[in-house]
């Protein structure tokens, strides 16, 4: 049980105390946390057009498994590919352009990191949460 | 010539022409029966074993139907039953039994707004082989495996095989969703 990766509201660890504590709320870090999570997970990783193209793509092929299944479960296959293709770019640029940032000699503003930090720990949460 | 011989020839003529005609409006009528039902005339005539009998059934088929006052359904009649079929067809990845059991509702939808009397399966069949006798077929097939899923001894490929079955029926009596190519839609 130890030797598990816990991002559980009661962990202590320090790596997973979300940052920009508000001091008020230090005693209760554990509803911050939570909350934290909750709202993080209902940012959304597609635009609501995107969602909708793929939940319509989706719909389209789920109506063909009864033509088709063997078809139908390779379209998916491929759907749920792009999504996550989708989703691995749109990291991938973030990525390449907080690079960008610091090889123009700057930092990247530490504001740009934490943003950046918690849209990937929004993703990582949502991985985990599968 | 003697008259009793041309009287007695006269007879036997008239009772020959009798039978050919008699033959010729039975074969008439057979021809059509059989034109008329397709494959369900050959059904009948196996549950039978007997022409006049199946052809008896079927013409009494066919008055009762054309009896019934049937109409087509509306564009937008139309357009909500393929709408229904889509969401049932999409079920069939999460509970194929349910999907089954709906698409056999959503027939008896149709068939009611058509103008049919709701009953039980076999007269609905009935009914339907007059003017569909090809996909009553399908609906005969499409029945039996939901029959037997309910003592639970179908696998998924049945399932989906039924589903099939009531789609063509499903398809005769409302057609293609529009813009539809058929291709797609059919296996």
């Amino acid at each position: 049980m130890s030797d598990e990766i816990t991002l559980r509201p009661e962990s202590r660890d320090p790596n997973v105390i979300p940052v920009n504590r508000e001091p008020e709320r230090e005693n209760n870090p554990e509803v911050r946390w939570e909350n934290k999570v909750q709202k993080e997970s209902f940012a959304p990783l597609f635009s609501n057009d995107d969602c909708r193209g793929l939940r319509s793509r989706w719909g389209n092929l789920q109506v063909g498994f009864v033509d088709e299944p063997r078809r139908a479960v390779e379209q998916a296959d491929e759907l749920v590919n792009e999504t996550i293709r989708g989703l691995t770019t749109g990291f991938a640029n973030e990525r390449e352009k907080l690079d960008k940032q610091w090889h123009q000699g700057a930092d990247a503003s530490t504001e740009d990191l934490r943003v950046a930090f918690q849209r990937y720990r929004s993703f990582f949460e949502r991985l985990l949460s599968l | 010539m003697n008259p009793n011989v041309a009287i007695a020839i006269a007879f036997v003529v008239g009772f020959l022409v009798g039978v050919v005609v008699m033959y010729a409006a039975q074969q008439a009528k057979t021809a059509r029966l059989k034109k008329q039902f397709g494959p369900e005339y050959g059904r009948v005539i196996a549950d039978t074993g007997d022409r006049h009998r199946t052809e008896a059934v079927l013409e009494e088929r066919h008055r009762r139907v054309r009896k019934l006052s049937l109409r087509p359904l509306s564009a937008t009649e139309k357009a909500n039953f393929q709408e229904g079929w889509r969401s049932v067809q999409a079920r069939f990845v999460d509970d194929p039994a349910i999907a089954l059991t709906e698409a056999d509702v959503l027939i008896g939808k149709v068939m009611a707004a058509e103008g049919y009397p709701v009953t039980e399966f076999e007269q609905r069949a009935e009914d339907i082989s007059v003017d569909h006798p090809i996909v009553v077929e399908n609906y005969r097939d499409g029945h039996a495996i939901e029959l037997r899923n309910q003592q639970g001894r179908v696998s998924t490929e049945d399932m989906r095989k039924a589903m099939i079955n009531y789609r063509r029926l499903f398809e005769e009596l409302v057609g293609l969703p529009e813009g539809e190519p058929a291709e797609r839609i059919r296996l």
